[in-house]
């Protein structure tokens, strides 16, 4: 396992949380299939929908953002947007390249079949 | 799909709620919001099965082409049949090295693409005797494409996390100072309730110290 992973898991069994918000934590962290800042994302998004919860509870609460809040939002929005543009990007990168990878594996194969035929 | 692309895709309780009593017309900000996190979440989905896709067939190709070479009775060419696979699970790095490996990446696969160009034209001028070497070098270009999109995935998955958690943890410090000051005040909020809260908000800022120290 490695080191952030694993800062993860000790960092939610140590925390005084309810124990089945912390059994699905501790779900996700053992998730293979997820990178650690995906990790991060989802943790966040499971700890918020439990804090929604407990606070619908609570009666005439304003939950009006206030300007902190409106900005740490828009400030996402702006660095997701700039993260999908650069991945865009990037992923063309990979697609021509992997393009130009099975093209020239094509020539092979086709130059060394009429080699194989030829030497029959 | 994985755990955060669905949670991604659902983000109803996650975006800030905003009183829309005057612009009832016009989308809110939490339904702007909503809608920019459905489409983050189908993006880096779609991003990261196409991603595996081609190289799966690449792959495929690749060991096509090795199997015509090894007819011919290239020695060493086996070598290439043992070249790993798509990385079909997370990467992990060392803490620190993601940035300045990325870019590091990034710059291989644009010289790797200029070898298998300059390849292509040697296989076709010359032929058999240019195929061993051509199969190195693709394969060569498969495998540092391979990592320079995992990084690519890693990097993106690690801009979008960042700012979100940090919109969290502001998010839930703000409503819980809310409940704290309604309590106070002699409200219907419950001791308990609170404590509970609070919990779940140093929780929160919790990860959110803890991805920044190991960022």
């Amino acid at each position: 396992m490695d080191e952030k992973r694993n800062k993860l898991k000790k960092f939610i069994e140590d925390s005084e949380i309810p124990a089945d918000l912390k059994v699905k934590e501790l779900a996700i962290v053992d998730d293979w299939d997820l990178s650690t800042p995906e990790i991060e994302a989802a943790l966040a998004k499971l700890i918020a929908q439990e804090f929604d919860k407990k606070v619908a509870s609570v009666p005439d609460i304003d939950l009006t953002p206030g300007k902190e809040v409106q900005e740490s939002f828009s400030a996402y929005e702006r660095e997701a947007k700039e993260a999908e543009n650069d991945l865009t990007n990037d992923m063309k990168i990979v697609d021509d390249t992997l393009k130009a990878v099975r093209e020239v594996s094509e020539a092979i194969q086709q130059v060394a079949l009429e080699a194989s035929l030829g030497a029959k | 799909m994985n755990n955060l692309e669905e949670q991604i895709q659902n983000p109803s309780e996650v975006v800030p709620e905003v009183v829309t009593e005057s612009v009832e017309q016009e989308p809110s900000v939490r339904e702007i919001g909503r809608e920019r996190i459905d489409k983050i979440g189908a993006f880096f989905s779609r991003a990261k099965e196409g991603f595996k896709d081609k190289v799966r067939q690449t792959g495929q190709v690749i060991s096509g082409a090795v199997g015509r070479v090894k007819e011919l009775g290239i020695a060493g060419v086996e070598t290439v049949m043992g070249a790993p696979e798509a990385g079909l699970r997370a990467l992990e790095y060392g803490v620190g090295a993601t940035a300045v490996a990325y870019e590091k990446s990034r710059e291989a696969v644009s010289h790797v693409k200029n070898e298998v160009v300059r390849v292509k034209n040697e296989v076709l001028e010359q032929g058999a005797s240019a195929v061993e070497n051509g199969i190195r070098t693709v394969t060569d270009a498969k495998n540092t494409t391979m990592d320079f999109g995992e990084r690519a995935l890693y990097r993106a998955a690690e801009r979008i996390a960042k700012p979100f958690v940090a919109f969290q943890a502001r998010r839930l410090q703000e409503l819980s100072a809310r409940v704290e000051a309604r309590l106070n005040a002699g409200g219907a909020a419950k001791r308990e309730d609170l404590n509970e809260i609070l919990n779940i908000v140093t929780q929160m800022k919790g990860l959110e110290n803890l991805q920044n120290a190991t960022q």
